[in-house]
């Protein structure tokens, strides 16, 4: 096992000069013009790479913002960059004349800021949403980052898959989920050489030299109307390929990893470093990607990449020892999940409308789209992983109306994502990968795929802890939701949502202590609705509490990625069952992970590795009660056409 | 007769390994964490296997026995080895080897140990 590491150095490819024309700097500014370019063309920039603001080349004490595009009005002398307000912190900018501009050939996960001028909103500070909300871009999805040793022809074989991408096509309906399979699209492969596959193949495998480059796939939307029509719909996402030269090593193995944790959000690895990694080679911020050497290498997959994400924060230690002073410095990395748990999010609310016109409008009206809505307009992330679409309640569930609060762009995914019944989770992959997946243990027992993950026996666990807890801790769960449509119903000449209650074990409340008042969710209908609420009484009353359940590293599925959620099998069998326990209680029983930890122990003999997962075992229980809200008013068409004959 | 022979690189053929000029003692390949499973098997991890010489006479010595291993320029580096496994039979691995510390003591090397760890069968 040979644990590589490698840290990107990003490559300058332009550099010029801020030109104020003797003015006084505005603040907040998106737009700088420019003079004297002194290094690279206007023609290789790609939108969202760091742009650094400095008093020398290279140097970011000015600020560090986000490269957009060119000015459509001065395509050669102004630059229009994530909007800015007056500061030298990530996202701020200090413009002096002649200072300098460099932008860096690197993607990172920024948020996208609106501006808001009273109720007009800009996305990313200048986008308006008349056109934006009516044609929204496409998702173009490249596979995520992917490095390696090259071969014995002095080659990295990558193989690039874009059939995940789509485009938002109102004409689909909803059964489609309102989009599309792409119907244009272009790969960009840098220094690559073709060896399967044309640039505007579905599929296709390159042969990389040595070395670091980015793989760019451009995916086109729906066509702007006139008078836009030439304005390009597009997207595009950027993939990193690092091929490992061991002639000319630029990947480095002296780094040990302290922490590594895998929860739904996403990863966090934290390694000590004993070499030089200056902030001039190494920026703040830079992106790193992990992979194991030993796993043979594959074009086709990934399943050696371990983690690809950003550099977040240092820790720096000295410590005098009677024969030297020694030191160290402990760099924590998060991936893109991580990243979005740190950025801003702000409230927003949007209206199903057939014909929209600003950005509170969208005729796109599923939850799906509210998620891409969020990650797109808010965040870079999906420029720089793939979002894929999997859920087909999701997919097809659909709002009158759905908002945000102010919060971290994750959590104002993820709020969404457990308001749905059955409850789902937005997750992050090792690889970086976006998924909004369901809950198996809230979904209906009959509906819950019998797909495992991984099956572990006595053969793979080394030891196992649990709570047993026969006293239950809910006495009553209620819950109210509303249904899933796109419209509204009218009452009295009101829009009302049509809203639906059930309580669970009963009327006759349990013997737990606390009552659960579930407030916001958004259903098919009762008898969903009444199933998950069971499951949830179920859940939340288990017998069993979380296992904490210790494995050799080397024994999970290399396929194994708790952000899926399937079913991983757990085996207590014979002599090791527990003192009150039965022999069946644990043969073969299904449970999902929460969280794995990995210990990395180095001797001197070698490095051995450990995990530990929190595991929860399946639960499933009876459907909920039906709560009849309005007992004289039974459903919302008698309701609606009562209030409409005023009886 | 102990036959122990190393080439820098890694799944380098047998013929292509040097035999070691200074044979060393070896107990064989041992694991840096035997696991206990809990059906009673055993699951070894972090393979290694260790060099070993009472005594190194001096500078020359040394370079002979890390030369083939390419610890004379190098304080670790990725070989071939073919040694004994636990089994005592003689196998080629894929490793990394490290160059020992220094251990001088009454005029020669003492104690010292060659150590390869990352073991893994080479193809």
């Amino acid at each position: 096992m040979t644990l590589r590491m490698y840290l990107h150095k990003p490559k300058q490819i332009f550099i010029c000069q801020v030109d104020l024309g003797g003015n006084q700097p505005v603040y907040p500014q998106y737009a700088i013009a420019i003079k004297n370019i002194s290094l690279g063309t206007i023609g290789i920039l790609k939108e969202g790479m760091t742009l650094l603001l400095g008093t020398a080349p290279g140097k970011d004490d000015y600020g560090r913002i986000r490269f957009k595009h060119m000015s459509p009005d001065f395509p050669t002398n102004v630059i229009h960059v994530s909007r800015f307000s007056h500061g030298t912190n990530d996202g701020e900018g200090h413009l002096v004349e002649n200072s300098y501009i460099t932008i860096l050939e690197e993607f990172r996960v920024w948020a996208k800021v609106p501006r808001m001028i009273g109720a007009v909103v800009y996305k990313d500070g200048e986008y308006w949403g008349n056109v934006n909300s009516k044609y929204p871009p496409p998702c173009a999805n490249a596979g995520t980052g992917v490095a390696g040793t090259i071969g014995g022809n002095s080659k990295l074989s990558v193989t690039f898959y874009m059939g995940n991408s789509f485009k938002w096509d109102a004409g689909v309906g909803v059964a489609g989920g309102y989009m599309l399979p792409l119907t244009q699209w272009q790969w960009e492969i840098g220094d690559g050489t073709l060896t399967s596959g044309t640039l505007t193949s579905q599929s296709i495998t390159v042969d990389f030299p040595a070395g670091f480059r980015y793989v760019y796939l451009k995916a086109w939307g729906e066509t702007y109307p006139a008078p836009d029509a030439a304005v390009p719909n597009v997207h595009i996402q950027s993939v990193p390929v690092f091929a490992r030269n061991p002639a000319a090593d630029l990947s480095t193995t002296a780094f040990q990893i302290r922490s590594h944790t895998h929860t739904f959000v996403g990863q966090e690895i934290t390694a000590e470093f004993y070499q030089p990694l200056l902030r001039t080679d190494y920026p703040d911020g830079a992106m790193m990607m992990l992979w194991d050497d030993a796993i043979s290498y594959d074009p086709t997959q990934r399943y050696h990449m371990l983690f690809i994400g950003w550099h977040n924060v240092d820790a720096a230690t000295i410590t005098a020892e009677e024969t030297s002073v020694l030191h160290s410095t402990t760099l924590t990395f998060l991936d893109v999940g991580r990243r979005l748990e740190l950025l801003p999010g702000f409230s927003q609310v949007i209206e199903y409308n057939a014909n929209p016109t600003t950005w509170s409008m969208t005729r796109f009206p599923t939850l799906f789209y509210y998620f891409w809505f969020i990650l797109f307009w808010h965040s870079t992330a999906i420029d720089v992983t793939e979002f894929l679409r999997e859920s087909p309640d999701i997919m097809t569930m659909e709002f009158a109306i759905l908002g945000s609060e102010r919060g971290n762009l994750y959590d104002q995914c993820q709020s969404i994502a457990e308001k749905v019944r059955p409850d789902h989770h937005f997750t992050c992959h090792h690889l970086g990968i976006l998924h909004i997946v369901r809950d198996p243990m809230i979904q209906d027992y009959s509906a819950r795929l019998d797909v495992e993950l991984d099956n572990w026996t006595e053969n793979d666990w080394t030891s196992i802890s649990f709570p047993y807890l026969r006293p239950s801790r809910l006495y009553q769960i209620r819950t109210m939701a509303i249904i899933s449509r796109k419209t509204y119903i009218i009452v009295n000449g009101k829009n009302e949502l049509e809203i639906i209650a059930c309580r669970v074990p009963g009327e006759a409340p349990g013997q737990g202590m606390e009552l659960l008042e579930v407030n916001e969710g958004i259903t098919l209908n009762q008898t969903q609705l009444n199933m998950t609420e069971g499951n949830r009484y179920a859940r939340l009353n288990s017998r069993y509490g979380m296992f904490n359940i210790t494995i050799p590293y080397s024994r999970i599925n290399y396929l194994y990625d708790i952000s899926r959620m399937q079913w991983v099998k757990l085996t207590i069998s014979g002599s090791n069952i527990t003192e009150r326990e039965l022999a069946a209680t644990f043969n073969n029983k299904r449970g999902i992970c929460h969280e794995m930890s990995i210990q990395y122990d180095y001797t001197d003999t070698g490095l051995v590795r450990t995990a530990t997962f929190t595991w929860e075992m399946e639960t499933w229980g009876m459907p909920a009660e039906t709560e009849v809200l309005w007992p004289d008013v039974p459903t919302p068409a008698t309701l609606e056409a009562r209030a409409n004959a005023r009886i | 007769m102990s036959d122990y022979r190393a080439k820098t690189g890694i799944n380098q053929t047998l013929v292509s390994l040097t035999r070691i000029p200074l044979q060393p003692t070896s107990p064989g390949v041992m694991a840096t964490r035997r696991t206990i499973m809990s059906d009673g098997s055993i699951l070894d991890q972090g393979l290694y296997v260790e060099w070993n010489y009472n005594v190194i006479e001096d500078a020359a010595q040394l370079l002979l026995v890390l030369t083939p291993l390419g610890l004379h320029t190098a304080k670790s580096a990725a070989v071939t080895i073919y040694t004994r496994d636990d089994l005592y039979g003689y196998q080629r691995y894929n490793g990394v080897a490290h160059r020992p510390p220094a251990s001088w003591e009454n005029y020669f090397a003492r104690g010292v140990t060659i150590r390869i760890i990352n073991l893994e069968l080479s193809t």
